[in-house]
């Protein structure tokens, strides 16, 4: 495969996705959690013994809405386009009539897109902790290592989430109402409840992997079903590894058969 | 061994749904500058997306340079350089990173993908402009930067999808010398426009398309010949209707109308085949005042197809 194509696709790709509204849309969700840190900071009784420790509201709170709610939204806004306005436009029509396989601009256009969620993702991660963490109580090496976790298991499931909106993107005529039903529906929702589908659901293996590095209970809030038998963390990565690849996989199968109009 | 010719279609449908967009084409084309004409929705950008795989045929194949085409074979656009009909789209980029962009597509380093752009640039005379976002561009000069974007790898065979749309006298010279100059070179180039003076300007090989069928191919002149060979169509206006019955008399008295039809009180349709001399017949009939207009319909594109499908009402 070419890398110099590779990298300047991916290079524009990363430029594109990152300006815009949409760019502001994603740092506004980032920012969400970083918001309800500041208000727990100012607030929060944190003298009264049944108000949670700042690292534990990080942790079982902020730590899960960034999974359940910024991962999917940024994803969707940010990696949807990245293929899907091309086709809309039919500006697509520019980047496959050169001497490069069709799975070339899935690879770079997928990559610019994962690379431009990082820094919300990074966002939505580090700074409410680092809003809490002066709070006291724990080390700066504590909240550091949860930081880290949040991010890796935020950008694993972006690798994952993103190939599906590229995929999607791709795919469908309609990206929009599928990305919605699969990564809200199937992810954040199916994955917390039981049912067939669960097993199914990218979020009960990001979930297993939240709870095993942040030691967290297995339910994230009352609404959440238990798991009766989660994943353990080898198992799920293997899955989100494993489904970011067959995503991508689909996307190369898509763009050889979808037409350009 | 002949080469085989840059394109050959074999029996080439496309239907989108139940409008037929590409009726049971084929063709050759070989080495040389052919005007692909047609008015629109006559099936124009179809062909030219089946040709570059962009779209997949109902029925039929298509092949470039003897190699079957379609979406498995990029590697046949190191020897072709598409201009599409659609707007470039890329408005957040500038013309120059545009093509820079595109050249990398090509395998060229960073350098040259430079190079390529600014060749390719400077033979659209957009050198200066480039650096404008193509949002701020007007619509000419992204006409031009579309040309040159097929341009940058200097290709044997040029698709161009009305690449005259929207250009300026200046620049329409341009991109006309541009395909003039890739024709005498020895390459190819399929030029789709749906007015024929342009076409005419640079080739006299056409392709006529209508409706999805493929109506007519070869020479120019031959075409005109077959014109010559149908009746073509004269409107007159009258004076008043007292006049527009003494033009119809004298029209059926001179021998030269083969068809006649009245519209309303002053309109007069004739047909002929010998539109020189009834044309100059008109013009007698028109000093004594009885003719207000005279209007042509075979002076336009859509008339030349009608008259070519045989509706000439």
């Amino acid at each position: 495969m070419n890398a110099g194509a590779l990298a300047a696709l991916t290079l524009f790709s990363l430029r594109r996705r990152l300006g815009g509204w949409r760019g502001l849309a994603g740092l506004a969700a980032a920012l969400f959690p970083s918001l309800l840190a500041v208000v727990f900071r100012s607030f929060a009784p944190l003298e009264q013994p049944e108000v949670p420790r700042p690292w534990e509201f990080y942790g079982e709170f902020l730590a899960p809405l960034s999974l359940y709610f910024v991962l999917p939204f940024v994803s969707m806004i940010v990696m949807l386009p990245a293929l899907g306005e091309l086709y809309e436009k039919g500006a697509v029509g520019y980047l496959l009539t050169r001497p490069v396989s069709r799975t070339l601009p899935v690879l770079a256009l997928s990559a610019g897109g994962f690379l431009a969620t990082v820094p919300f993702l990074l966002v939505a991660a580090w700074l409410p902790g680092l809003l809490l963490q002066g709070l006291g109580g724990v080390s700066f090496s504590f909240w550091l290592e949860r930081m880290v976790w949040l991010s890796l298991i935020l950008a694993l499931g972006a690798a994952t989430y993103g190939s599906l909106c590229v995929f999607l993107g791709v795919w469908s005529r309609r990206p929009f109402l599928w990305a919605l039903a699969l990564l809200f529906g199937l992810g954040s929702i199916a994955g917390s409840i039981t049912g067939p589908l669960r097993d199914l659901s990218p979020h009960r293996y990001l979930f297993a992997l939240l709870r095993d590095r942040l030691d967290l209970p297995n339910v994230w809030s009352e609404i959440m079903v238990p798991d009766p038998d989660p994943p353990d963390s080898l198992e799920a990565l293997g899955m989100l590894l494993l489904s970011a690849v067959l995503f991508q996989f689909l996307a190369a199968r898509a763009i050889r058969r979808r037409d350009v109009l | 061994m002949t080469a085989p010719p840059p394109i050959r279609c074999t029996g080439l449908s496309r239907w989108y749904g139940e409008v037929q967009g590409l009726s049971d084409l084929s063709l050759e084309v070989t080495p040389g500058i052919v005007g692909l004409l047609g008015p629109n929705g006559s099936g124009k950008t179809t062909l030219m997306r089946l040709l570059t795989g962009l779209i997949r045929p109902t029925r039929g194949r298509v092949e470039l340079f003897g190699r079957r085409a379609g979406p498995g074979a990029w590697r046949l656009f190191r020897r072709i350089g598409y201009a599409p009909g659609d707007d470039v789209h890329f408005e957040l980029e500038s013309g120059r990173d545009f093509l820079v962009l595109l050249a990398r597509l090509h395998g060229e380093s960073a350098s040259g993908a430079r190079a390529a752009a600014e060749r390719a640039l400077a033979a659209v005379g957009m050198t200066e402009l480039a650096g404008k976002r193509l949002r701020e561009m007007s619509k000419g000069m992204r006409q031009r930067i579309k040309v040159a974007q097929a341009l940058l790898h200097e290709p044997e065979l040029l698709l161009l999808d009305e690449p005259l749309n929207g250009m300026d006298p200046l620049s329409r010279r341009q991109v006309m010398d541009l395909v003039r100059e890739h024709g005498r070179r020895g390459g190819t180039v399929l030029f789709a426009s749906h007015i024929l003076h342009e076409v005419e300007s640079i080739t006299d090989r056409v392709i006529l398309l209508h409706h999805g069928r493929l109506l007519a191919e070869g020479r120019l002149a031959e075409i005109r010949d077959l014109l010559d060979r149908k009746p073509r169509r004269v409107t007159l206006q009258g004076a008043s209707p007292e006049a527009v019955r003494r033009l119809a008399a004298a029209a059926l008295q001179s021998n030269l109308v083969s068809g006649l039809e009245f519209e309303g009180e002053d309109g007069l349709h004739l047909a002929t085949r010998r539109l020189g001399p009834l044309l100059d017949a008109i013009q007698t009939w028109g000093e004594q005042g009885d003719v207000r207009a005279l209007t042509m319909a075979d002076e336009n594109l859509e008339a030349v197809f009608d008259l070519l499908v045989g509706g000439e009402g």
